[in-house]
């Protein structure tokens, strides 16, 4: 019996919404939907589903959600999503018929979520409305964290002002404020914890995509998120406020979809904006990744564990797969962008990480399984 | 629940909808700016702003970069040096809000003793009790200095009775006894014995303030509350570490009770304790005039006999003032350059406000060797 009471609540929803009379129910289901209507809405959009139409389909997956309910058998989280995506698809393929400019292909491929799944999505999925708690659950299983975020977060910046900006130990503990005598030993525990310092290196070779694409288009004076918003608004304009002396409308606007969007160079060249071909569009990313970071930040965590005799801690494949779990899961990168984001600091640290390996954490969605039993068991 | 097998092989659709789920760059701007970096280097940031501050600082270098240069600047104006001649505007107003919290801290102390908020004092949630914590920490460093120098051993009050301030009516006496345990609690008890019979009902209902006196002058409100009948009891958890105080009675002698409205100590002729690691234990120097800040400077005068002066060659003597978590050196000077007994120092204190300290503690100085480094 689950203790959590979100999670319990969660369960009595959906079992009134299919078992409760309709007054009843449909209070339970108003609650449920609001809270899968984004979710459905970003399915749609990603099925090739235009962002102001997939709000109208949710709407008629409403109606047929709410029509179906009889049907529906209170089984999980799991099952509640896998009832959702299935009467969602149906929508998709009937409005597709209707509209020729929607490729079917996707659609007509594919499939349903199958029930041996569903023991596993109903873990994944329990604390779906706290985000952090599975990365945080990523942290745990692959980096060793087992402090609570704040205190995660202390250390890491304790071991960043050490290894990174190369400050003295009085310093650090002046500037986290805590006791002298005591803050020495505590800060030398740190410094030397393969959590922390496996945690350092995470945080360090992660570029999720804002970040990377702020980055890239203007190295000098990284871009922020909101100017990140700002540009590509511009873009679409067709007038440039913004300075990235370094690349063209076009060239930037290529680059947000595929840095920042994790496009696809078919992706990219489906967009009627796109003022590029196949070769064009490669060039493109070929002179990007000469301002990608990961080699040069590799070097200088490599010499800054190196004089600590902790080289070790950058070659685990803990800190790889955890690396990758972000970059698939949070970023929603596919396998050739992770490889470009990873392989360069990987062979800067003298750490393998190669398409095969990917392939094999990643296709077969060995991550997932992974921490899906991590998390199973961390609940027993 | 069925047991996971981690051969399992997921499939692609069970895999997007976890996408779907936790998918998406979700990194938001925290807004971050000078003064955040300021609060959090000067110790006035509360545990909230600190974790923010923190979760900001660990995904920026650009930002570590300012918090390390504004550390350094705190550091120029802690050493005197010329790096803390140019100080960030946020840094120079956090400075300037943690001394004035140093200057009036009889008034904030007592406030808080009349609302019954000793809490505020012990938990790190507001600035303000951050840095009378600070304070009161200062103070308690005078006080281990007096009880770990026999020379110092009766500074006020020769019986050990404490002082009553206040009027206290015929017929009544007050039992008081003061206990700091292993963890750091103080409990203060009152019982009234009567002389006359119901001459305690003068004193039931009335608010009582127990205050801690400064061997440096003035004196410390730490508890506020009202006599029940002829018994009067309160508790200050975490005051033993907060004054690096040990456990036991304390004696009578150290405290002040105050009945209805209590009013600042006039500070008197007194000392400033100078903590000096090379000696037994701290030098007393006479205060000749009441340390004060004025036109945006702090003037110290004291007076030290020839013979103390001799003794201490060599030395420098630091000022330093509590501002949020940290002791601020505002000056610093070498004892041989104190040419006659009496000598007045002055330090720059630019933002801050004019006034008096209200307790002398707040104040602090210590004596090391001219080319030793602070620890």
């Amino acid at each position: 019996m689950d203790a959590d009471p979100g999670k319990r609540e969660f369960l009595d929803e959906i079992s009134t919404f299919s078992g409760a009379p309709d007054e009843k129910a449909a209070a339970a289901f108003d609650r449920l939907f609001a809270a899968a209507r984004p979710r459905l809405a970003r399915y749609l959009h990603g099925l090739g589903f235009a962002a102001d139409d997939c709000d109208e389909l949710v709407q008629v997956v409403a109606t047929r959600v709410w029509a179906a309910r009889t049907s529906f058998e209170a089984r999980g989280v799991g099952g509640w999503w896998r009832f959702l995506q299935k009467i969602t698809r149906h929508c998709a393929i009937d409005e597709a018929r209707k509209h020729a400019e929607i490729p079917m292909d996707a659609l007509a491929n594919s499939e349903e979520i199958p029930d041996c799944d569903l023991p596993y999505l109903d873990v994944l999925l329990a604390d779906a409305e706290d985000r952090e708690r599975l990365y945080s659950a990523a942290d745990a299983l692959w980096l060793g964290i087992s402090h609570d975020k704040g205190e995660s977060r202390s250390r890491l910046l304790a071991a960043q002002l050490f290894y990174l900006h190369g400050l003295d130990w009085r310093d650090i503990i002046q500037i986290l404020g805590r006791d002298a005598r005591a803050g020495r030993v505590e800060l030398d525990s740190w410094l030397t914890d393969e959590s922390v310092l496996r945690h350092l290196a995470f945080v360090e070779l992660y570029w999720g995509n804002h970040k990377l694409a702020g980055h890239v288009l203007r190295p000098e004076d990284p871009l922020s998120a909101s100017e990140l918003d700002r540009l590509s608004e511009e873009l679409r304009q067709g007038v440039l406020r913004i300075q990235i002396p370094i690349w063209t409308i076009g060239e930037a606007t290529v680059l947000l979809w595929r840095i920042r969007n994790g496009l696809t160079t078919d992706q990219i060249l489906r967009f009627r904006r796109c003022e590029y071909d196949r070769n064009g569009v490669e060039g493109i990313v070929e002179k990007a990744q000469g301002f990608y970071p990961f080699s040069a930040v590799g070097g200088q965590l490599r010499s800054a564990y190196e004089s600590a005799g902790q080289t070790d801690r950058l070659t685990e494949t803990g800190l790889w797969r955890r690396l990758v779990f972000q970059y698939f899961c949070s970023d929603e990168l596919p396998q050739k962008q992770i490889l470009e984001r990873t392989a360069p600091a990987a062979q800067a640290v003298d750490a393998k990480m190669t398409g095969a390996m990917l392939n094999g954490w990643i296709s077969m969605n060995r991550l997932l399984t992974q921490l899906a039993m991590f998390l199973s068991e961390a609940r027993a | 629940m069925m047991r996971l097998d981690e051969r399992h092989e997921l499939s692609n659709p069970t895999v997007e909808a976890v996408r779907l789920f936790y998918g998406g760059d979700q990194s938001v701007e925290v807004p971050v700016g000078e003064t955040e970096l300021a609060r959090l280097v000067t110790g006035l940031a509360t545990h909230a702003e600190r974790d923010a501050t923190t979760a900001a600082l660990v995904e920026s270098r650009k930002m570590r970069d300012r918090l390390i240069a504004m550390h350094r600047e705190l550091n120029g104006a802690r050493r005197g040096s010329a790096a803390g001649q140019t100080m960030a505007p946020a840094l120079a107003m956090c400075l300037a809000d943690g001394l004035r919290v140093s200057l009036n801290f009889y008034t904030r102390m007592r406030d808080w003793c009349l609302a019954n908020d000793w809490a505020t004092i012990a938990g790190r949630e507001s600035n303000e009790g951050i840095s009378a914590r600070s304070a009161l920490a200062a103070a308690g460093k005078t006080l281990q200095g007096i009880f770990s120098s026999p020379r110092f051993a009766v500074v006020r009050g020769q019986d050990d009775a404490p002082q009553i301030e206040g009027y206290l009516p015929a017929g009544i006496e007050m039992d008081f006894e003061a206990n700091l345990d292993a963890d750091g609690v103080l409990s203060a008890r009152i019982q009234v014995r009567e002389q006359v019979p119901g001459a305690a009902q003068a004193v039931d209902g009335k608010f009582i303030v127990l205050e801690v006196l400064d061997p440096s002058g003035g004196s410390i409100p730490i508890l506020g509350g009202t006599m029940s009948g002829r018994h009067w009891e309160m508790e200050a958890a975490d005051f033993g570490e907060i004054c690096g105080l040990t456990t036991g009675l304390l004696p009578n002698s150290l405290f002040r009770i105050s009945l209805g409205n209590a009013q600042p100590l006039p500070r008197g002729r007194n000392h400033l304790f100078a903590d000096c690691p090379s000696a037994a234990g701290p030098v007393a120097f006479q205060i000749l005039d009441e340390p004060r800040i004025q036109g945006g400077e702090l003037i110290v005068t004291l007076q030290a006999q020839e013979g103390v002066r001799r003794m201490l060659a060599g030395h420098r003597i630091d000022f330093l003032v509590p501002v949020g978590s940290i002791l601020l050196l505002l000056g610093s000077w070498p004892i041989d350059t104190w040419s006659e007994d009496a000598h007045t120092f002055r330090m720059p204190v630019p933002s801050a406000e004019d006034g008096a300290f209200e307790t002398g503690s707040v104040l602090q100085a210590r004596l090391l060797r001219t080319n030793d480094e602070p620890s």
